[in-house]
């Protein structure tokens, strides 16, 4: 081989990323309680050679996510192996695990501290009104495949878990803004304290992305978010309150809830969470989690979606050797309306739905804890389908480093208020008989760690379905079927303490079919040529020194033909410099290479390269 | 920009393949501490501010905490050394693998890792388990006459107290950790 590639690649991987020496928890500032509440897995990547998790368990840690340098939630997910994240208009994103990637990715859980963000009007998660502050979060977890187990309804693909920090470590306070060639940032946190165990934390976040110029319609976003966080700590266990307000748009100019532009949208929201965690003792855990969230759409100046959803789930983890029980009880009430501009109505436009649940999942460990059993079900029932039950069998064997695992899990999708109550006819009248889809997954993994720091974590499944809901002439019924398979693989290398490189691959592939008497064949292969069938990424994180960070991300994504998109490899890069204790710069230059499209459709904009500089004081 | 150098002349694949083979050639045996020396470091912290000892048991204000086999924390405790409990300094010392109960004379806690499983009936019978406050890493402990055990259970770091052994002690622990640390 001539030299000059050789020496490219190698210029280019040795200047490419890393794990943060600095220790990952405050040795002196923890509490027992916390201790005995902190999951090893989510303090770094080393978990694998600990982690009991028999499932597809991935992290991405708060460092991490800061390295990157995302304006947003979504933009974090792009590099987590076998999560399919498009750009599908300006600030608007399709986000899925293992397939059934759209608009309304409806087979994705997400939660930001266990508050259930899928909005259950149409199925998905609305990611642009999600705009936390990226300094809160402690970790994001990725489970791919079912989490109906634990997590309920719609947990079907996978289950997407935002992990905010405690107020005890954000302490302080700083200001920052972003200047960028497509976007514009402001955002500021104050931290305090109060008497000896209670922190506090306030925050505000505003920003702004320019129209993208490859579109038609005017789809300039804004958006401004803003909340606080409580944390106490005492004998009688850990309490938390937090809470935030947002309101944000993209589209021309927003006028009060009045927009013109089509395909523009305007939403405000605001919440509130309580929760408290309470050993009773070192083998009894108590855990209650409410909270009250209201979340409003404008779609178009059309459609009208106010939403309140006031939940309480009470959960106890009981643990005596070798088995721990961990069971709960949940409930949780969504009150909607929906007014909307004729000739489209929903009947009713106003309702309640109930959800009343309880689960029950036994962890068993043989032979001093290398082999665990786990099985568990959670029954629900809710106004649409009535009674679902979704069980889930887990097995798994450590050895030498490693761990082998396998799991089958049932799990389900609860129709939405669209599918169920959309009437426009003789159009279209929403199907009230529908079904849950249902799920049955079979998955094995293996991972391993190498004295060496090397890491490497596979994944294999079968994903069968049944029941899925399709568009007939003039209504929705479950007559759609099929499977999909995939593998997932991620490789990682710790080079020095101070750089990281990780691969990620996935492949899978979809097959769907429907029943005879059912016009929706497009529809199911829309969905086999929604999924990309390979993607890949490389990640590399790296502390130069002290001072300088270098962390660069690679990714392709394989075609989409459903979407008219082809295959692509991009780069995002970040810069980071550490100018004194108190002030951070950072340069993050994002989709490099060639302009491309991630989604189809006229409101799709071209992706290409964009730079922004960020700045961040502490006070 | 040099992603686009790289994809226009087609060396994608290639440079993949170079980069995975330069990766195994670089990686050295060098690696972080592991976070679960950080929480077990933090859990000697803790621990130490709940148990009090005989004044006249502690010199010169200070508790002498022992590591003894090998060191899996780094320099993590480090952290910890200097700081304080209610009742006096930490003073963290290394003695290395056990050889004789020699080493051990000043120690005020003791905290066995995992290479030193197999010493354990040594150390303990040779000790004054009443008088030295033990943690060891691993299990069996308690049963073998230790203190404080922990251990790893569903991806968390736990600990067990010996209840017995409290109670005999000549040092005092607060009942918020001995309820903390049933089982």
């Amino acid at each position: 081989m001539k030299r000059s590639p050789l020496v490219l690649c190698v210029l280019f991987f040795t200047s490419l990323a890393s794990a943060d020496p600095s220790p990952t928890i405050n040795i002196t500032g923890t509490s027992l309680n916390e201790l005995m509440n902190l999951k090893i897995t989510s303090l770094s990547r080393k978990e694998e050679n600990l982690n009991q998790a028999a499932a597809a368990a991935y992290v991405l840690t708060g460092n991490e996510i800061k390295r990157m340098g995302v304006f947003q939630l979504a933009e974090a997910l792009r590099y987590v192996p076998g999560v399919e994240v498009a750009l599908t208009a300006n600030n608007k994103w399709a986000i899925s695990i293992r397939g059934f990637n759209g608009t309304a990715s409806n087979k994705v859980l997400a939660m930001i501290d266990g508050r259930n963000i899928y909005s259950t009007f149409y199925g998905g998660v609305v990611w642009q009104e999600q705009d936390i502050l990226i300094d809160d979060i402690d970790r994001i977890e990725i489970i791919r495949g079912p989490g109906g187990t634990v997590w309920g309804a719609n947990a079907v693909n996978g289950v997407i878990n935002i992990i905010t920090k405690s107020a005890k470590y954000t302490q302080g306070a700083f200001v920052g803004g972003g200047v960028g060639t497509a976007n514009n940032l402001v955002r500021a946190r104050v931290g305090g304290k109060f008497g000896e165990n209670t922190y506090s934390r306030a925050y505000i976040k505003i920003s702004h992305q320019d129209p993208s110029s490859s579109t038609p319609y005017n789809d300039s976003s804004q958006m401004a978010q803003s909340g606080f966080r409580i944390d106490h700590y005492s004998s009688y266990g850990d309490i938390t309150l937090s809470g935030d307000v947002y309101q944000g748009g993209i589209g021309s100019k927003l006028q009060g809830l009045a927009i013109q532009s089509p395909n523009a949208q305007a939403y405000d929201g605001h919440n509130l969470l309580f929760n408290w965690i309470y050993n009773s003792n070192s083998q009894r855990t108590h855990k209650i989690l409410a909270y009250t969230d209201y979340a409003a759409i404008n779609a178009d100046g059309i459609l009208f979606d106010h939403r309140t959803t006031n939940n309480i789930d009470y959960q106890v983890v009981q643990r005596f050797n070798p088995q721990e029980v961990t069971y709960g009880l949940g409930y949780r009430r969504v009150n909607d309306d929906i007014p909307v501009i004729a000739p489209y109505s929903f009947v009713p436009q106003q309702k309640v739905d109930r959800t009343y649940s309880t689960f029950i999942q036994d962890n068993i460990g043989f032979r001093n804890d290398t082999i665990h059993f786990i099985v568990g079900t959670k029954y629900e029932h809710n106004d649409y389908t009535g009674s679902e039950w979704q069980p889930s069998v887990r097995g798994s064997y450590a050895f030498d480093n490693s761990l082998l695992w396998g799991a089958w899990s049932r799990a389900v999708r609860v129709p939405t208020r669209l599918e169920e109550d959309l009437y426009v006819p003789p159009l279209f009248v929403g199907n009230r008989q529908l079904a849950s889809e249902v799920a049955n997954v079979t998955e094995i993994g293996w991972r391993k760690t190498w004295q060496q720091g090397v890491q490497f974590d596979a994944t294999a499944y079968t994903s069968q379905y049944s029941h899925l809901v399709t568009i007939e002439s003039n209504t929705d019924k479950n007559k759609m079927y099929g499977h999909v398979n995939g593998v997932e693989l991620s490789p990682s290398f710790q080079i020095k303490p101070s750089w990281v490189i990780r691969f990620n691959y996935s492949f899978a592939v979809a097959n769907i079919g429907v029943a005879e008497n059912s016009i929706a064949k497009p529809q199911a292969n829309e969905i086999e040529k929604t999924l990309p069938k390979n993607m890949s990424q490389i990640v590399s994180m790296w502390d130069v020194n002290d001072r300088w960070q270098l962390n660069t991300f690679v990714r392709y994504v394989g075609s989409v033909p459903a979407q008219h998109v082809a295959s692509y490899v991009v780069a995002d890069a970040s810069v980071g410099f550490k100018q004194t204790k108190a002030v951070h710069w950072q340069v993050v230059a994002r989709n490099l290479g060639q302009k491309h499209y991630e989604w189809g459709g006229l409101e799709a904009p071209k992706v290409g390269p964009s730079v922004a500089l960020y700045v961040k004081v502490k006070l | 920009m040099i992603t686009r150098i790289l994809w226009k002349s087609g060396l994608w694949i290639r440079c993949y393949i170079i980069a995975i083979y330069f990766l195994m050639l670089a990686v050295t045996p060098a690696y972080a501490v592991d976070p679960i020396y950080e929480i077990k470091a933090s859990y000697i912290y803790n621990f130490l501010q709940f148990v009090s000892f005989p004044e006249k048991m502690l010199q010169e204000s200070q508790v002498n905490v022992c590591i003894v086999g090998e060191n899996y924390f780094g320099n993590t405790l480090d952290q910890i050394d200097g700081a304080h409990t209610p009742q006096a300094t930490i003073h963290i010392m290394y003695t290395g693998a056990f050889t004789g109960i020699e080493s051990l004379l000043a120690c005020n806690v003791l905290y066995l890792t995992q290479s030193e499983k197999n010493n354990t009936k040594a150390i303990l019978h040779n000790l004054d388990t009443k008088k030295i406050f033990t943690i060891a890493e691993y299990s069996p402990f308690i049963s073998l006459g230790g203190m404080v055990e922990l251990y790893i259970r569903d991806d968390k770091v736990r600990f067990r107290i010996n209840r017995a052994l409290a109670k005999k002690s000549y040092f005092q622990i607060s009942s918020q950790l001995l309820q903390l640390g049933i089982g």
